[in-house]
């Protein structure tokens, strides 16, 4: 694998000193490139369960950022951004577009996580995907796309009697993709798209899979009152096999959403969705049917909305029915007041009383406030109330949380930003409770009154209490300088805490130090 | 299956031979009309440099180019041949919502933006494409006013919180950004997988995906317990390991327990209290979905003779 790493980096290289020479370069170029390293120095317990902040940043040298955009020939616009290139990870993002035929991206990711701190366990995780989008005509659009996912190393087994049948080791690699057309002409516009999947596990046979979706989409005015009038159809049949134990399932959807707006401040949606799911493992044909209506009033100074939607599930042997509402308003007081608050809520009802959850009733509610007194200094507070009974089960489940938050920005000066969030959460079921709560602080000053340097300071501070007693920081520094006209320096230390004070091995603690050195560059 | 196979494969196959002639014509004919960009930047010097880099600065100026400065900021010739204060152009900065998500779809016709025009939450909060992407400049990815992961959090202050939990997916360290799990299935519908909401999870974590022969009802999407990942994870951050919205071991198990009422684990006469007090995870190890046991037990237990016939075979 260091061969493949090294490799990939080379030609990562390679393949951007060719684009830097490259006599089709005769546009504009900008950006910038970091070169740096980082020095990790950790400490934690033998419980491997907690995963600990840090399993995603590697010790030693790396190519810390490459950001490059700008046009090549005339006017064909590309952007290059690689980030964090090192034998332990690496990622980036390139987008390629020519104007009025094409676009093109390819994003490739890989990080190997770092399961525990003397870093014997690992788990590799590599993703790339590409997508291109040609636009032959205004009219017509084609678009493919394609995904990988390899992952190999360790898995964390949390269960005391061993692994499960998932066993000890990931080693799978999963392809996705598709392809796609689309035609529009004014307000319509139509589509065909096939996507398919497939999952190839090395460590269990058995759990290799493949599916595929076929889907077709119309958008476009209504005939009766095109100006008023927008419909959406959507339908969609796909299956997934697993192929070795030769059983599938199958999905059908259709889908239709129509909006109108009768005056400009009006707007009504109505919603139907439809999908059934045959699965042959289980049997059950699964219907799901769900009917929504929304209204919607805007002004200038504000909004307000509500709907309904009536919901039933039927698998030949269980049916239930949900009925679900919601409603809130927004409202702009005055240019710097805003208030929004709304409420949602639904009820479940088992016709046969065979689920295992049988009814359910659930809420929520949200409202908050923003104020801007000056232009620079904005402050807010929100409350959110989440409620979920289970009412034949004795289960409830109720949460509360309240967040504030200001933040002061002072051009040339700096800047101060303050969040404060506090939350409770209790459970009931028959057999007990468990409750706990978190109050969490992240605050950050940025300093910039010096000429070319840039300094900040954060700090995110966890307290979780009652059935738990965790405490967890991250006190964070940070500088940056310029030097001459295009390059700087930059450092950044940061110090890791946590701990679990019930259960004792779960801690751990860590120094982080990035240093990066950067050169700024513009060509015309 | 042979049927939808050769129906799938005939409809593209259509598409694309209908899609190539059309294609090669267009490769070789500019649509090419009048452009103003130029006459644009004579006053407005300022943005040049503002474009300078950016996406949108290859298209002003050409004359071959389909987008112009016009083609977003619309008005009439007077503004630049008369007078520029009393034929202003229009300015999608200060459109509403819909109407500046409308200027965008006529080059980007994504679900991502024709959402934006419709259904998206940020919409009804009257938050405009133009406050997370900027339009003239920005070398950041899709052109937005800062790093990404920075950007939503600065207005959702609440997950900023549930990310500072201890256990948490890595947007800090930016090897997933908020992105990669929305935004992703923006059609104004719901998604079109079986997996509904989860199958945004199972991008990643494809093991978990199924089917499984033995199918846990609380993870699986469409089932009529209405199961899926967030039934049991916090996807945001938590306090419990494995982003578990409750204890799933002693002295806690009310992750199990508030659907399952299984009072044969504490005493019965097979057994004793044998089991009383151990984690669930102890046994039914593969609670995503198992391949060889009804109850998701681990084979490890075969050997203590679990699965005889008359107890829990499989």
């Amino acid at each position: 694998m260091t061969f493949r790493r090294i490799l990939t980096l080379a030609l990562t290289g390679l393949a951007l000193l060719a684009l830097l020479a490259s006599p089709a370069l005769a546009g504009k170029l900008a950006g910038e490139i970091k070169l740096g390293g980082i020095v990790k120095d950790e400490e934690a317990g033998s419980d491997l369960t907690a995963i600990h902040e840090t399993f995603n940043i590697y010790d030693g040298f790396s190519l810390t950022r490459v950001n490059l955009h700008g046009v090549l020939g005339q006017k064909n616009y590309f952007a290059l951004d690689l980030r964090e290139a090192n034998l332990d990870s690496r990622r980036g993002n390139f987008t390629f577009r020519v104007p009025d035929l094409a676009k093109m991206n390819f994003r490739y990711r890989s990080h190997r996580q770092l399961l525990d701190a003397a870093g014997g366990l690992s788990s590799e995780r590599e993703i790339w995907n590409g997508s291109l989008v040609v636009t032959p005509t205004s009219a017509l659009r084609l678009k493919a796309n394609y995904g990988l996912q390899n992952r190999d190393g360790d898995r964390v087994i949390y269960q005391a009697n061993g692994p499960g049948i998932s066993g000890g080791d990931y080693e799978y690699k999963l392809q996705t993709g598709g392809v796609g057309a689309e035609y529009s002409t004014g307000r319509r516009n139509f589509g065909l798209e096939y996507s398919f999947s497939d999952f190839q596990d090395e460590t269990m046979a058995r759990a290799d899979r493949r599916g595929g979706l076929f889907a077709v989409h119309f958008r476009g005015p209504c005939m009766l009152a095109p100006e008023y009038y927008t419909h959406f159809v959507r339908a969609s049949y796909g299956r997934q096999e697993l192929d070795n134990l030769g059983t599938e399932s199958t999905l059908s959807t259709f889908q239709y959403l129509g909006v109108v707006k009768p005056a400009d401040p009006l707007q009504l949606k109505y919603r139907f969705y439809a999908d059934r799911v045959d699965n042959e493992v289980t049997g059950y044909i699964t219907d799901y049917l769900r009917n929504d209506v929304d209204v919607t009033y805007r002004t200038h100074v504000g909004s307000v909305f509500g709907g309904y939607g009536f919901v039933t599930h039927d698998d030949d042997v269980t049916l239930t029915k949900s009925n679900v509402w919601r409603a809130g308003a927004t409202a702009r007081i005055s240019p710097r007041v805003k208030a929004k608050f709304s409420y949602a809520g639904s009820e479940k009802t088992d016709e046969e009383q065979l689920t295992l959850l049988k009814d359910v009733e659930s809420s929520r509610l949200r409202a908050s406030l923003q104020i801007q007194p000056t232009d620079e200094m904005t402050w807010g507070v929100s409350y959110q109330d989440r409620q979920r009974e289970f009412p034949l089960l004795d289960v409830s489940a109720k949460g509360e949380r309240w967040s504030a938050y200001g933040r002061l920005v002072r051009p040339g000066i700096g800047a101060l930003n303050l969040d404060f969030c506090y939350s409770d959460d209790e459970y009931d079921d028959l057999y007990g409770g468990y409750r706990a709560d978190n109050r969490t602080v992240t605050g950050r000053v940025d300093l910039e009154f010096i000429k070319d340097l840039r300094l900040s300071t954060g700090l995110t501070y966890l307290n979780i209490g009652r059935d738990l007693d965790i405490e967890k920081s991250i006190l964070s520094f940070e500088g940056h300088y310029d030097l001459l006209d295009d390059y700087f320096v930059e450092v950044k230390y940061n110090v890791y805490n946590y701990d679990d004070y019930v259960l004792l091995d779960r801690y751990y603690t860590a120094n982080v130090v990035w240093m990066n050195v950067g050169y700024r560059l513009s060509i015309d | 299956m042979t049927g939808p196979r050769v129906a799938v494969r005939a409809i593209l196959g259509a598409v694309l031979i209908v899609a190539l002639p059309a294609f090669a014509a267009a490769a070789a004919t500019p649509d090419s009309g009048p452009r103003e960009s130029q006459a644009c930047l004579d006053c407005h010097d300022d943005m040049e440099a503002a474009l300078h880099g950016g996406p949108h600065m290859v298209l002003v100026g050409g004359e071959d180019s389909r987008v112009s400065c016009t083609d977003c900021h619309s008005g009439t010739a007077s503004h630049w041949e008369d007078d520029p204060e009393e034929y202003p152009m229009a300015n999608p900065a200060k459109m509403g919502v819909a109407d500046a998500a409308n200027v965008c779809m006529a080059c980007h016709f994504s679900p991502h933006v024709e959402n934006q025009a419709t259904l998206s939450p940020h919409a009804a909060d009257g938050v405009t494409c133009l406050d997370c992407h900027q339009v003239h400049g920005g070398s950041a990815p899709a052109s937005l006013h800062g790093e990404q992961t920075e950007l939503c959090l600065s207005c959702h202050i609440v997950q900023r919180g549930e990310f500072a939990k201890p256990f948490a997916h890595p947007v800090d360290g930016g090897v997933i950004t908020c992105a990669d799990c929305h935004l992703q299935d923006e059609n104004q519908m719901a998604p079109l997988t079986m997996q509904g909401s989860s199958a945004v999870c199972l991008q990643c974590h494809g093991e978990f995906q199924g089917p499984f022969p033995y199918d846990h009802q609380a993870a699986v999407d469409y089932s009529v317990e209405e199961g899926g990942c967030l039934n049991c994870h916090d996807p945001h951050g938590s306090y419990q390991p494995m982003l578990l919205k409750q204890p799933y071991e002693a002295p806690h198990y009310q992750l199990c327990s508030q659907c399952h009422v299984v009072p044969l684990h504490n005493y019965n006469t097979q057994h004793g209290s044998e089991w009383a007090g151990v984690s669930c995870s102890e046994c039914h190890t593969d609670i995503h979905g198992s391949y060889t046991s009804r109850n998701y037990l681990t084979t490890a237990l075969e050997a203590q003779g679990c699965f005889a016939a008359g107890c829990h075979s499989r």
